[in-house]
């Protein structure tokens, strides 16, 4: 298996990686940009976060403590920094590390506009939160800000004003959104010309196929999204009436133009997530992936059925009954390729040598939590279940399973996986399993009461609520802190190893994939010689294993 | 197995009282598909368990494991079971949602003049010697429900329901989008300006239930919430008279209060918070 490679290095400058100010520049290195979208993006994460601890400090009493708009605006903007500012650029920012030297490229296909993407998302999230500042109070109709309340002028004092905190929002959305086009761009033009000779796309690690779909996704769904809040901008600052019965419009028109996006966009925020599972679970089971190709082609299943099942969210928005039905098929036949996947892990790690380590343990999580908001989301597919849960704490049950279960227990894996290969340090591994310990409990106290809150009746996006419902409540939010605690040992964790950890091996998992072929941290250029690649990504218990198990698929050497 | 029927029990205390025709309906599906759910939830679980200890690798093992890339028939199996599965749910939920509602389930919740349907698709009544439902008309307004009864031009801020009488809203909104929902019925509906949306059903069960908002319609979203009384015919006719001779502002003056309603920071008195006095003012803007 052991081929060599002509192709020499070209001149390189001097090393720049090591120097900690170009991560505060305009670096066109796409390691240095993946880790400046990893940071940035936990630093919004833990803003988002502490939004979440103003929620449920809320909601531990029955009335309303907290001015009703400013909690409308705090459980809004929650949501828009979790998707806008979090899961969404945090996975691009796995992928921006991860996907040159999965490939066996020397970067990505543009850099500049690499470093342009990413640099459009610190003011696209300060202009968010600068909204709270506004006289009108920051947006407040949630994040699918659905008009005609998104347009509604709002009452400060005695005062009816325009809805500028909206305005902003949308402003930000476009923003952010403008940058994930541009970096799925990239990542698809990458993906498709810059492999490595030998890197078949049949070849490619399981979490590249979910770049690629997930860009795909994005570059489809996300103009969508802009036209939609574009047309809100016009009929809050303009005056047209798109979505405003008074004049015509149809406020129903906004729903389907918005969910035509975000719908997929649960699917950019999950695809690539299963691709860091897809790569963890092989590695520490020491066992192939089980059925690699029908894990990459179900993910291209889920993307275009994700673009027929919209109106799933519209099932009580007066939605023609023959559509309903239509949509709930396409709903509950999206559950087949995610099954699928569910079950190809399962097939992976049965029979395996497992080793429990951090990134391991997120990586079950992942798959046990994500099982629950699946089986919870069948649920809702069906209209008339639906009918009754829609709406209410049923449906945060279930986003959450899918957003936090789901891609932030992917991204702590993927974090405890790479974070050698990104900083040369060695996480605490002591400190990794407290982190998960601690997550995964409050996790589900958070998170699991909330179906039956919703089920008995309690609706989602309020300040206040029936009495019957406080215990639960409280529950919930003793469950939401110990989450907000869960954070603090990995903060720590993450920080001292980065600083004073010890020094982490090219390949300290004996994983197989090329971005392990290389140093931690990799040099500027990624690789040596580009590496040439004649087996697939996972192929662990082959014969030609050494003692150690420790053979790459592909090898970089010079010629000798 | 036993676990899964055990969930299935469940849905007694997760579910409010059933207290519509259709909640039962709906309840049985919630409950096929609570079962189902518990059965793969368990079996997933017991695997990640199950391998977590059982393949554990031993501290100084560095082999590897099987070099096994998949199972055909298995794989073929874990596509075939559940697209058997889902497509069994979408029948049994097709068949729910055709016997949902006393009057008409077929209209889609709205009903343009011009819904550009195929005849077939638009209203049916699935039972047609069950008595001509009795048309209440809604309307919603940031923060309150306002009802009318068919033969009386009095508008009340409370709805009294006859049981076992088929009822359907005809629901009006003038601000923004609002969301029909009593929990014990089961049933929701959004209430968007620009159209009249219905829903239909058939209180079974005597009591006090609420009638919550649930679609976001602004600051006091949360406190979008009115009783509804569910008794015999002759109560509510009663009650109907009784209202009727009460003038307007008494009436409106007996519109609950959402900040009120609860105490704490509220401490204003009936008529005094925003969303009261904005309520009033669309009341007199219609001539009452
Ligand atoms: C400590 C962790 C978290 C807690 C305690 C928490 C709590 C909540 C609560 C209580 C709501 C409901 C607000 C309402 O409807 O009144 C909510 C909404 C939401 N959250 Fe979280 N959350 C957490 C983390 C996350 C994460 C990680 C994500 C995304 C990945 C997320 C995404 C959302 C979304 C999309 C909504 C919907 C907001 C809406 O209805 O407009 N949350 N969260
Ligand atoms: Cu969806
Ligand atoms: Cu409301």
């Amino acid at each position: 298996m052991v081929e060599t490679t002509q192709q020499s290095v070209e001149q390189r400058q001097p090393e720049p990686l090591g120097d900690w100010r170009c991560y505060f520049s305009f670096c066109v290195d796409h390691k240095v940009i993946g880790i400046q979208y990893l940071v940035t993006t936990f630093f919004f994460y833990l803003l988002g976060g502490a939004l979440a601890m103003v929620i449920r400090a809320e909601l531990m009493t029955p009335g309303a403590e907290l001015d009703r708009s400013l909690y409308n605006g705090v459980f809004t903007i929650h949501a828009t920094i979790m998707i806008f500012l979090w899961i969404i650029p945090t996975l691009a920012g796995f992928g921006n590390f991860l996907v040159p030297l999965m490939i066996g490229a020397r970067d990505m296909a543009f850099p500049r506009l690499n470093a342009l993407s990413f640099w459009m998302i610190p003011p696209g999230g300060l202009l968010l939160l600068s909204s709270f500042f506004v006289q009108s109070g920051a947006a407040g109709a949630g994040w699918t800000s659905y008009p005609p309340l998104s347009t509604q002028q709002v009452q400060v004092g005695d005062l009816l004003v325009t809805n500028f905190g909206q305005v902003i929002w949308i402003a930000s959305v476009v923003f952010l959104g403008t940058s994930s086009i541009l970096a799925a761009l990239n990542f698809i033009v990458t993906i498709v010309a810059m492999r490595t000779e030998g890197m078949e796309l049949f070849r490619m690690p399981l979490f590249c196929w979910a770049t690629l779909t997930a860009s795909c996704i994005t570059l489809l769904g996300t103009p969508v999204l802009a036209g939609a809040v574009i047309l809100l901008a016009f009929d809050l600052l303009l005056g047209t009436v798109f979505f405003n019965p008074t004049g015509g419009g149809d406020p129903v028109v906004y729903q389907h133009m918005f969910w035509f996006y975000s719908h997929p966009a649960v699917y950019i925020m999950v695809l690539p997530a299963m691709g860091i599972i897809s790569e963890v679970l092989p590695v520490f089971s020491r066992k192939p992936i089980f059925g690699y190709k029908a894990i990459a082609i179900s993910s291209m299943g889920i993307a275009v059925l994700g673009f027929l099942v919209w109106a799933h969210h519209m099932f009580t928005s007066g939605t023609p009954d023959w559509l309903r039905m239509f949509f709930m098929v396409t709903s509950f036949l999206i559950a087949v390729p995610t099954g699928i996947k569910v079950f190809s892990w399962l097939g992976t790690i049965w029979g395996g040598k497992l080793e429990l380590s951090s990134a391991m343990l997120f990586a079950m999580g992942f798959v046990s939590m994500f099982v629950v908001g699946g089986l919870s989301g069948i649920m809702l597919a069906s209209v008339p279940v639906d009918i009754h849960v829609h709406d209410t704490y049923f449906v945060v049950a279930h986003l959450h399973y899918v957003l936090f279960g789901g891609s932030v227990f992917a991204i702590y894996a993927g974090l405890y996986y790479w974070f050698p290969k990104m900083t040369g340090r060695l996480l605490n591994e002591t400190w990794g399993k407290i982190h998960f310990a601690l997550t995964f409990i409050g996790f589900n106290l958070c998170f699991l009461p909330m179906h039956q809150l919703g089920l008995q009746g309690m609706p989602r996006r309020v300040a206040e609520y029936a009495e019957q419902f406080q215990s639960l409540n409280v529950l919930v939010s003793i469950g939401g802190f110990l989450l907000g605690i869960s954070t603090l040992p990995f903060l720590f964790n993450a920080i001292y190893s980065w600083l004073w950890g010890p020094k982490a091996p090219a390949n300290p998992w004996r994983a197989l994939t090329l971005e392990w072929t290389t140093a931690s941290p990799p040099p500027v250029e990624n690789f040596e010689y580009l590496p040439v690649v004649t087996a697939g990504p996972y192929e662990y218990g082959t014969v030609g294993s050494s003692p150690e198990g420790d053979t790459p698929t592909a090898i970089s050497q010079p010629k000798s | 197995m036993i676990a899964s029927v055990w969930a299935g029990q469940t849905v007694g205390w997760l579910m409010p009282a059933e207290a519509s025709k259709e909640a039962g309906q709906i309840d049985g599906l919630f409950r096929f598909m609570l079962i189902i759910a518990t059965g793969i939830f368990l079996g997933v679980q017991g695997v990640l368990l199950y391998s977590a200890f059982v393949f554990k690798r031993a501290k100084d093992d560095m082999g590897d494991g099987p070099n096994m890339h998949g199972n055909l028939r298995l794989e073929i199996l874990w596509t075939a079971i559940p697209t058997a599965l889902v497509l069994y749910l979408s029948i049994y939920s097709f068949e729910v949602f055709q016997l949902l509602g006393a009057g008409s389930p077929m209209g889609g919740g709205a009903h343009h003049e011009d819904s550009g349907l195929p005849i077939r698709f638009q209203a049916t009544n699935p039972d047609p010697s069950a008595p001509p439902p009795l048309v209440i008309g809604v309307e919603a307004v940031q923060y309150a429900w306002i009802f009318s009864y068919p033969g009386s031009d009095t508008q009340v801020s409370e709805l009294h329901l006859p049981i076992g009488q088929p009822v359907r809203m005809d629901m009006k909104s003038n601000d923004v989008i609002h969301a029909f929902w009593v929990p014990e019925f089961r049933l929701k509906q959004d209430v968007i300006p620009g159209r009249t949306t219905q829903v239909s059903f058939t209180p079974t069960k005597a009591g006090k239930y609420q009638l919550r908002c649930a679609e976001l319609c602004g600051a006091y979203h949360g406190g979008m919430v009115v009783d509804v009384i569910v008794e015999d015919k002759k109560d509510v006719d009663a009650w109907l008279k009784s209202q009727a001779s009460l003038g307007t502002s008494t009436r409106v003056a007996q519109l609950a209060d959402p900040a009120a309603a609860y105490g704490a920071t509220s401490g204003t008195t009936v008529l005094q918070s925003e969303q009261t006095r904005a309520l009033v003012g669309h009341l007199r803007a219609q001539g009452q």
